[in-house]
């Protein structure tokens, strides 16, 4: 063979195994983002839209805002925690539920930032907040491909977006989820949400805990270790909290934010560092507390597991914040917090954590 | 820019290759080269201008005193060995002032109680490799007269992305001649299929390889607060694999990424893990350090020609300055001295006459390197105790809980051994590449390393067929991009 006949035949081979790598990551698409930025939208049955379970929410909720930009005025942000929250229950909007893993207040900023420059009509946006927002650096989310940011909003351009997801080596669990998923027809390897972003993923679970009218998780802090919170990430948090107020203020549309349920036995180790970031919060915004240790966050029946509460949790908490059918909620489930009630409150949820740790025996 | 990256493998170097042949076939062979030295700053720009910057600076002082003493030699003047000495102590302060500097500052305020704040220093990438090359340049200047060049072609032999960032430690004579030989100057389909083979087998032993390797080593000695014997020799010998693969994979890059120009670059590695002792391994291993640190400081301490007890001393220090060449802590410095060790016992033993089986000698250096090898990784010494601790059992020696059932293993209980998850304390990740460092050994003994593959190299099927597959490994695991570890020395 000459060395001119090899070199093509080697450059050619190259280019015929990438081309079939790069068609098999197309095809099993584990991260939704040819079908968030290159083809567009799920699959629609029934008013349920099925991805895979690896989509990257960051990309695909603001793409399809940006493609459905008549349709919703108002946006729930958020974690997946926040994922349950049924939007479509509150009154007088029409909301999408943006929530996305590990969602941090720098990517909501970011985000509405980006409605509002193309001019996305804002009406109302609430934004919850739990102990991930102060403790997790941005970067840090931003390692794994479930959470690149969209190319239009910080994250990289779309050729490196295509390279980034297309161009690499196909995990062998991708592909299994993707055999499950579409060749098998099994529930597992997707991710269900209703056309308001509801995350549906749920549902079984939430049926076996009614079924069997009890937890179906054991989760318990067995030691008192109280965390600390970076002052960078806290830094970072409370600025961009701070500018999504001046957002709010600046393209007049209504902002509350509110702090998530965390079960209990998750947040005992975060209680101290949280009521700190509760008391600088207070000085920007009024907020929801829904979290401390209520009739809510201690009873793990309420929880699919330690990190996730259930959807008639966030029934409540919408509820809560718009005055629906409060006489029937638990009275110490989300308090309105302000600039004149902080000391107040946090007196209170600090007197509970020390009654809370007194009772266990954990101090 | 790295050379496992995309702009690099796609853009950067088919760019560079492309406009050298076309400088050379439309311009002039001077034009040629004023091209490749602007792209080989731009390569070395595109990780920091102050980098090019440094390097430049380098370049001009160097090749100031270059002629300055070339001259003074070949007129004989008396100002040769001042202009020599003011060369040296130039590079020795340039290189000291930005690797040296904060450690002094950092000893100082130990022993002196003081409090002397770090200065910021970027170290420059490749600052260790390319004052060494110069330093060459002018000892073979002082010592043999000569070696005059153009400041364009002495610019360019510093420069030459290929390896100016980790080596090889390439001489002059090597490379300069090549520059200005005629049948260099145009594109060879031969050599382009002999680089792109070569440096396939880099990029593959780079991404494949060195960097599933990481994934223990990092966990083992960076994250874990503890480790059990099983998980201790893991860690230590997937570094081991993982500092030859990488390092020798960076090689092969350099040397294919040189070859695209028809430039042949020495060869770095060869096999050195199949070494029985201490001496053959260094005449194995990182082989342009070896020899440069042999005739220009081993040498010029006297060598082995001032007596036996003098030739012991040059050996240790040989091993120290090594040592610390590769990093300002005292955890190289302590590598050095235990490897200077290490090669004295091995004089004193090769004295004797008396011979180890191979296969036994080869254990007791691997052995050796290997446990060597933790100061050289451990970022701490508290890392490196709790690696060595784990080694010798003294954190529990865990085996399979499956095992438990076995009275083979039951009766192992009484000298401590323990039934529990045996890489705990590890990353999780795929069951292999815990045994991928034990895979690796059977390879890099029986099997010929990339410049012997490189010599025997023939266009055919089979070959292409293997770059292929190496090629298409390495640049989809590129999306994992992770530096060379040369880079840091």
């Amino acid at each position: 063979m000459s060395y001119l006949k090899w070199l093509i035949t080697t450059l050619s081979l190259i280019l015929i195994f990438t081309a079939l790598v790069v068609a098999v990551n197309l095809y099993v698409d584990h991260h939704g983002v040819r079908l968030s930025l290159f083809s567009g939208g799920g699959k629609v049955s029934q008013n349920k839209i099925v991805y895979p379970d690896g989509i990257n929410q960051h990309m695909f909720n603001p793409e399809l805002i940006f493609r459905n930009s008549e349709k919703f005025d108002s946006f729930l942000f958020g974690s997946s925690r926040t994922s349950v929250i049924h939007v479509e229950k509150i009154p007088d909007s029409r909301f999408y539920n943006m929530s996305y893993s590990l969602g941090l207040p720098t990517q909501h900023l970011a985000i509405l930032k980006a409605f509002a420059a193309r001019g996305i009509k804002i009406k109302h946006v609430i934004i919850g907040l739990d102990e991930i927002c102060f403790a997790m650096p941005a970067a840090a989310t931003q390692k794994h491909l479930v959470r690149i940011m969209h190319p239009d909003i910080g994250g990289p351009g779309r050729l490196e977006i295509f390279g980034m997801y297309f161009f690499r080596k196909p995990e062998l669990e991708e592909l299994g989820r993707w055999q499950d998923r579409v060749m098998l027809g099994k529930t597992n390897g997707r991710v269900i949400t209703n056309l308001q972003g509801v995350n549906l993923g749920w549902l079984e679970k939430d049926q076996l805990i009614e079924k069997a009218a009890r937890p179906i998780f054991h989760f318990a802090a067995d030691q008192y270790k109280p965390v600390t919170y970076g002052p960078k990430e806290m830094d970072k948090a409370f600025q961009a909290i701070e500018e999504l107020v001046a957002l709010a203020q600046a393209h007049h549309f209504q902002l509350t934010f509110f702090i998530s349920p965390i079960y209990s036995q998750l947040y005992l180790n975060n209680a101290e560092a949280l009521l700190t970031a509760k008391a600088r919060l207070a000085q920007i915004t009024d907020y929801y507390d829904f979290s401390g240790f209520n009739s809510v966050t201690t009873n793990p029946v309420n929880y699919y597991e330690e990190q996730h509460y259930r959807y008639q949790v966030g029934d409540m908490i919408i509820e809560r914040i718009f005055g629906v059918d409060v006489a029937t909620l638990p009275k110490d489930f989300g308090i309105l917090v302000t600039k004149q009630n902080i000391g107040q409150h946090l007196e209170k949820q600090k007197h509970e954590l020390e009654q809370y740790l007194k009772s266990h025996s954990l101090k | 820019m790295l050379f496992n990256s995309y702009a690099f493998i796609l853009i950067f170097l088919p760019l560079a290759a492309a406009g050298y042949f076309l400088f050379h076939r439309f311009f002039s062979a001077k034009w040629a080269l004023i091209f490749l030295l602007a792209a080989s700053l731009c390569f070395m720009s595109l990780w920091n201008v102050q980098f090019a910057i440094v390097l430049m600076f380098s370049v001009l002082v160097n090749f100031a005193c270059g002629s300055a003493l070339s001259a003074a030699a070949e007129s004989n003047a008396k100002s040769k060995k001042p202009v020599f000495i003011a060369g040296i102590t130039f590079n020795i302060l340039l290189l000291g002032f930005f690797k040296y500097s904060n450690f002094f500052l950092e000893n100082i305020n130990a022993v002196f109680a003081t409090d002397i704040h770090a200065l910021r220093i970027l170290l420059p990438i490749g600052i260790s490799f390319y004052t060494f090359m110069q330093i060459a340049w002018l000892t073979d200047i002082y010592r043999q007269g000569g070696y005059r060049y153009d400041f364009l072609s002495y610019c360019l032999y510093v420069t030459f992305f290929p390896y100016v960032m980790s080596g090889p430690i390439a001489y002059h004579r090597e490379i300069i001649p090549q520059f200005k030989t005629p049948e260099n100057w145009t594109f060879n389909t031969s050599n382009l299929c002999r680089g792109l083979f070569i440096f396939s087998i880099g990029l593959f032993k780079k991404m494949a390889i060195a960097d599933t390797l990481a994934i223990i080593v990092n966990g083992g000695f960076d994250a874990s607060r503890v480790l059990t014997f099983t998980e201790a020799w893991i860690t230590s010998l997937s570094f081991t694999m993982q500092i030859y693969f990488d390092f020798s994979g960076y090689t092969d890059m350099a040397i294919g990424a040189a070859l695209v120009f028809n430039i042949r670059l020495p060869i770095n590695f060869n096999s050195p893990y199949k070494a029985t002792n201490i001496k053959e391994f260094w005449q194995r291993w990182h082989i342009t350090l070896s020899r440069f640190l042999l005739n220009y400081v081993y040498v010029p301490l006297g060598g082995n020609r001032k007596g036996e007890t003098r030739t012991l001393i040059n050996i240790l220090l040989l091993f120290v300055i090594c040592g610390l060449w590769h990093g300002a802590a005292w955890a190289f410095v302590f590598w050095g001295l235990l490897t200077g060790l290490a090669s004295i016992v091995y004089r004193l033993w090769a004295k004797t006459g008396l011979r180890l089986p191979k296969a036994v000698a080869w254990l007791v250096y691997f052995g050796f390197f290997n446990i060597s090898a933790v100061f050289f990784r451990a970022q701490t010494w508290q890392d490196t105790v709790k690696v060595l601790k784990g080694m010798i059992g003294l954190s529990g020696i865990y085996v399979s809980p499956n095992l438990a059932g076995n009275p083979f293993w039951q009766k192992l209980t009484v000298i401590g051994i323990r039934f529990g998850e045996w890489r705990e304390n590890l990353p999780h990740t795929d069951v292999y590449v815990y045994f991928l460092c034990f895979l690796l050994i059977p390879f890099v003994l029986l099997t010929k390393n990339s410049n012997e593959l490189l010599e025997k190299f023939s266009p055919n099927w089979k070959n292409a067929m293997a770059v292929s597959l190496m090629m298409i490994a390495g640049l989809l695991l590129l999306n994992k991009t992770s530096s060379f570890l040369y880079f840091n020395f």
